[in-house]
């Protein structure tokens, strides 16, 4: 029998402290050195990942789901579906992850009711057929296993999704990526501003992980935010079960056991340097990730199962060039200028995000240089022929990898035809954005963590020079940026950060077709699960994946013998 | 027993704008040459020179008592200058000679080029309308190579050329850059239509 003695009170509110929790840890802690025994009074004193024996566990739940986003909180709903109980710890102050920052576009076919009211002819086959594509990039090298799974539960996913309350804008879009008929539906902006995190800005995505989780906690599942994971709890160190996990919630470390599985739903590893420098080496530490500083995708779930034996799958997905695991910087002088998302000043983001960017709407009104003051390719160019020229090797013998920052340069001019304030709050000039009154003054005042050097003023006044001179002739004799329209002349002059911006994980943790993450052996390791963006296998952009694949975990975790 | 050096003078930079796209071979220009001291201090009243390609002084002005708007602590003036007599690239160096400016400075200069062609002949008048709705289009950017104009509130902007084979391009934000060869030997007026450019979808894909 499962024991369900901390959600014996499934009305509390469940972001609400565990004041249970807190109490029992401290008799546990002070119970363990009066003398419950050595083994146990190690254990407590020195957590030790595999001294599952002496583990004093705080709260259990027959799942335990790591990560309250767009995979998570539908893997949530469904093994409370199953009459499993459910604890979702969330590392953030609330909840959603990158769904929440989302522009709310699914992309789930099947021949759904809402594709039918259209007129949208589709099903499981042709979206497995789609999705396993030879001549597009993003669906060539995914495991077609998983794929099939994907294709097979679109519908019923779909439906899951309005049973559990998310509405859709009723308009198709599409066919977009490697789908032949269109399957996109938005879902509606949450109707609350305040709790859209970025509202104004479209984040439709806020409609759909505010209403999971309102029927997750409606059916019972426990969410506990700001309960950082710190490790997976497996009976040896390589072998053996999944028992549970250990999290981190201020300065408490706290067991929580699972007794039918883990699901780990952490969201990716983009904003992990170290971890996404194993797919391309170039991806330095000056490349900041979209949705910070909400969310770090900072391969949490991935270096916990690793840990403990979890091999990565389908690592070449990562590094295709065709979809959005690099982007440009579209509002230009803050740090985190990714194309769609911008934090207004009303957004509980702001203080942290400093700036909402210059929105640039026509690559023609600035040049972008190199750390050195130098153009490096046509700035109207948003391919992947552009990032590899932004990070390409630039002189720089101290940092070999990475491109360094970018900037782009503008003058009075260019704000007058763009409209611009350039002014806080929509640039932020702490290292982000800079103004003089000449360009060989300009280059001087750039000063960033990321600029290693100080830029060479002459550098910078010749780049500038040279444009102009492509703007006289009509011509761009350097990197055939088209018909350069617009002179750098006017003072004051401008820089603004304009450095990549890095966005999709497009590899994970190896999983079988039950979501069972598998081992560097190719054995499953029992009782631990992985969905979303943290799972590798699978190379489609957005949501589709990870509510597909949080239900498809859950299922299986939920019905595991225990 | 070491000497004390005396600090050196502020650093100065220059900025040349307001360059004209083209000139007419032996035609009179202006441009604006500002000045900035590192150290912002006011540099009014102070000579600023422009020499030609040979290094000859073909101008010189007075740096005026306010800063250019929007600026920090450039000093500024217009100082006119005359074209080649031969069409092609002219280039021009501004320069602030520091060492006699009150309070001393550091030089400073700063480069700039004169596309000088041959003198217009004939007028071409070029109205801009959006495609879809068919209303004027004011503010948007006419060029034929380095012959340019922007276009009024009627949509209409008018260019005096010379005689020769261009290529018309016209810019407008919002809008795709239409292009077309066009052969000027008369007066001439030319009709654009601008596609405007549909609204980014805020969470569009990324395909390139």
């Amino acid at each position: 029998m499962t024991e369900h003695r901390d959600l014996s009170s499934h009305d509390r509110a469940p972001e609400q402290e565990t004041p249970a929790a807190v109490s029992r840890r401290s008799f546990l802690t002070k119970g363990a050195a009066a003398g419950v025994g050595a083994a146990a009074l190690t254990a407590a004193a020195a957590p030790d990942v595999h001294a599952q024996g002496a583990m004093q566990w705080d709260q259990t739940a027959d799942v335990v789901i790591v990560g309250a986003g767009v995979a998570g909180l539908p893997a949530a709903i469904t093994a409370r579906d199953l009459g499993a109980s459910v604890i979702v710890v969330e590392e953030n102050f609330d909840i959603g992850g990158r769904g929440m920052l989302s522009g709310g576009r699914v992309q789930l076919g099947g021949g759904h009711p809402l594709q039918q009211k259209f007129n949208i002819k589709d099903s499981a086959d042709q979206v497995f057929l789609d999705w396993v594509r030879f001549d597009d990039g993003e669906s060539r090298y995914s495991d077609r296993d998983l794929v099939r799974v994907y294709a097979d539960e679109n519908a019923s996913t779909y439906q899951f999704l309005i049973d559990n309350g998310v509405e859709f804008i009723e308009k198709p879009i599409g066919p977009v990526d490697a789908s032949t008929v269109p399957r996109i539906f938005v879902t509606k902006e949450w109707h609350i501003p305040a709790e859209v995190i970025a509202p104004h800005r479209g984040r439709n995505g806020s409609g759909l992980v505010r209403r999971l989780a309102e029927s997750a906690r409606k059916k019972g599942a426990q969410i506990l935010l700001k309960h950082k994971m710190l490790r997976l709890v497996r009976e040896q160190p390589t072998s053996g079960k999944v028992l549970g996990i250990v999290v981190q919630n201020g300065d408490r470390a706290i067991n929580i056991r699972a007794t039918k599985g883990v699901i780990i739903a952490t969201g990716g590893h983009t904003g992990n340097v170290e971890f996404r420098r194993m797919f391309d080496p170039r991806l330095t530490e000056e490349y900041q990730q979209a949705c910070q500083p909400y969310v770090y995708q900072n391969a949490d779930g991935e270096l916990a199962a690793m840990d403990i034996g979890a091999s990565l799958w389908a690592t070449a997905i990562q590094t295709t060039e065709t979809g959005a695991a690099i982007t440009k910087t579209r509002h230009i002088g803050c740090r985190w200028g990714y194309a769609t998302l911008v934090y207004e000043p009303d957004s509980v983001m702001f203080p942290q995000a400093k700036a909402t960017g210059l929105t640039v709407k026509d690559w023609q009104d600035i040049i972008m240089v190199n750390q050195f003051g130098k153009r490096f390719w046509n700035e109207a160019d948003s391919s992947y022929a552009f990032f590899n020229a932004a990070m390409a090797y630039n002189g720089d013998k101290t940092k070999l990898n990475g491109g360094g920052p970018i900037w782009a340069i503008f003058d009075a001019d260019a704000v007058t035809r763009e409209k611009w304030d350039p002014k806080p709050p929509h640039v932020d000039p702490d290292g982000f954005f800079f103004s003089a009154d000449t360009l060989e003054e300009l280059a001087g005042k750039i000063k960033n963590a990321h600029q290693k050097q100080a830029m060479p003023g002459a550098a910078l006044t010749e780049a500038v020079s040279r444009y102009n001179s492509f703007v006289a002739d009509g011509a761009d004799k350097d990197f055939k940026k088209p018909t350069p329209m617009h002179k750098i002349e006017k003072p004051p002059f401008y820089a603004a950060w304009a450095t990549p911006i890095l966005h999709d994980t497009l590899t994970g943790l190896r999983t079988n077709t039950r979501g069972e993450v598998i081992d560097t052996r190719g054995k499953v390791i029992p009782s631990l699960y992985c969905a979303g963006e943290t799972q590798g296998g699978f190379a489609q952009h957005g949501l589709a994946r990870c509510v597909v694949f949080g239900r498809v975990a859950a299922r299986h975790c939920a019905s595991h013998a225990t | 027993m070491t000497e004390v050096e005396a600090a050196p003078p502020p650093a100065t930079s220059l900025a040349v704008w307001d360059v004209p796209s083209a000139v007419g071979a032996g035609e009179r220009f202006a441009v604006k040459v500002g000045v900035k001291s590192a150290d912002g201090c006011a540099l009014g009243g102070n000579a600023v020179a422009v020499r030609d390609g040979r290094g000859a002084v073909a101008a010189t002005g007075t740096l005026g008592e306010a800063p250019w708007p929007g600026t920090e602590a450039l000093y500024w003036t217009e100082i006119q200058l005359q074209a080649p007599a031969t069409p092609g690239a002219a280039a021009f160096v501004a320069r602030f000679d520091g060492g006699g400016a009150n309070p001393p400075h550091g030089d400073g200069s700063a480069a700039f080029d004169v596309t000088v062609v041959e003198a217009a002949e004939h007028t071409l008048t070029v109205t801009v309308t959006d495609k879809d709705t068919a209303a004027p289009l004011a503010d948007a950017h006419v060029r034929l190579g380095a012959f340019r104009a922007i276009t009024g509130a009627s949509g209409t902007a008018a260019l005096r050329l010379a005689k020769g084979r261009y290529t018309l391009v016209v810019w407008k934000a919002g809008y795709e850059m239409p292009s077309a060869p066009l052969e000027i030997a008369a007066d001439t007026a030319f009709q654009v239509e601008m596609p405007p450019v549909v609204e980014e979808n805020p969470d569009a894909r990324w395909k390139m």
